[in-house]
């Protein structure tokens, strides 16, 4: 089992959670489930506030148990953060068929990072002046995948394509680097951890 | 015995990575969501609704959607991105067969599906509460139908009272 502290925002303090591995795409089913009031709630919020959609976080509008019978087929190595029976954050990796594109890594396999989300309770919502429960999700699921990466073999490199309003994380809080809009993936702009700067995260951390 | 290990033991460092973290919007990545159909790009949150009231209000009326189809005339494969909102915005005609066929406000369902502007947020807020507690499973089930039935109301009022 792997423990791990997760932030109260309100009073910074430390709270211990479990990091539960062997997640499938399946299960995004059943934490959907769990997260889908808050996701209405947050919603319904900005409906009355009259925030512009652009200004939406830009996963509301994804219904994963509408495709619960596509999540089935998929094939993932996945891990939650567990705490008092609830999930506040999710990741899914896939392990085979993505190849390093940037040098001096190229074609060497990475993880590559299909799914990560954190907890909608656990949002910061600066147009309807919410604070979220707890901080430092997205830095543990994804210091999660550089680790896994790094234990199958993989020298701690991942890849992924993020969406807009994520990019800044991406780039300037992970140091990941950016190769461009991938036109198969609508253009998302793809990133790519190379393994150097990987285990420098692994080694400042904590982790390695 | 099960040893407990720790992910992250630098906790000043991982202090200082959270606190930027929180300095960003968000996390999100698009490639599953890009894999199970989902656009990483803002779908209309109303173009989802509206493809649910036209499933649930077929459901409600122990139609197929080729016997649907059949009844409004419209292609079959055009309903089924509709249901599935994984089309563009249907068509003005398909929308005044749809209403037709299943007694709903057309006025209301061109809102819904983008082809007329839309300045009602207690429709807007309606569409949402449906939308939330209605599932797409066979049967209609009981809050499926109070659900539909409610909505149905809000857009029949809203219509009328114009």
């Amino acid at each position: 089992m792997t423990s791990i502290s997760l932030i109260r925002r309100d009073d910074n303090s430390l709270v211990e959670a479990t990091l539960q591995p062997d997640l499938q795409a399946s299960d995004l089913g059943l934490v959907e489930r769990s997260w889908i009031d808050e996701r209405i709630r947050i919603q319904q919020s900005l409906l009355e506030k009259k925030v512009p959609r652009r200004h939406w976080p830009e996963s509301l509008h994804w219904n994963w148990s509408q495709k619960s019978a596509l999540l089935r087929l998929l094939e993932y190595t996945g891990f939650g953060i567990a705490l008092d029976s609830r999930w506040e954050g999710v990741i899914l990796l896939k392990m085979s068929s993505s190849f390093a594109r940037l040098d001096p890594d190229k074609n060497k396999p990475l993880a590559y990072v299909d799914y990560v989300e954190t907890a909608p309770w656990n949002w910061n919502l600066p147009s309807l002046e919410v604070k979220g429960t707890f901080k430092g999700v997205g830095i543990i699921l994804l210091m999660t995948a550089i680790k896994h990466s790094y234990d199958e073999g993989f020298g701690g490199r991942i890849g992924l394509h993020s969406l807009p309003q994520a990019e800044h994380f991406y780039s300037n809080v992970i140091g990941m680097t950016p190769l461009g809009p991938d036109p198969d993936k609508q253009n998302l702009q793809y990133f790519e951890l190379q393994q150097a700067k990987a285990s420098n995260l692994l080694t400042e951390g904590g982790v390695l | 015995m099960n040893e407990t290990k720790t992910l992250l033991s630098n906790v000043d460092w991982f202090r200082a990575m959270a606190d930027q973290e929180d300095a960003t919007p968000s996390i999100l990545v698009g490639g599953l969501a890009i894999s199970c159909g989902f656009s990483a790009k803002a779908v209309s949150e109303d173009k989802r609704i509206f493809g649910r009231l036209i499933q649930l209000s077929r459901r409600s009326q122990g139609l197929s959607m080729e016997a649907l189809a059949k009844k409004a005339n419209i292609d079959l494969q055009e309903l089924f991105g509709i249901e599935h909102h994984s089309s563009d915005a249907p068509s003005p005609r398909t929308i005044f067969q749809l209403a037709s066929e299943l007694s709903l406000p057309q006025e209301k369902l061109m809102q819904l599906c983008g082809l007329a502007e839309s300045r009602d947020d207690d429709l807007q807020s309606a569409a949402l509460r449906f939308a939330a507690r209605s599932d797409p499973t066979t049967q209609l089930t009981k809050e499926e139908k109070v659900a539909l039935e409610e909505f149905v109301g809000v857009l029949t009022d809203r219509s009328e009272s114009k």
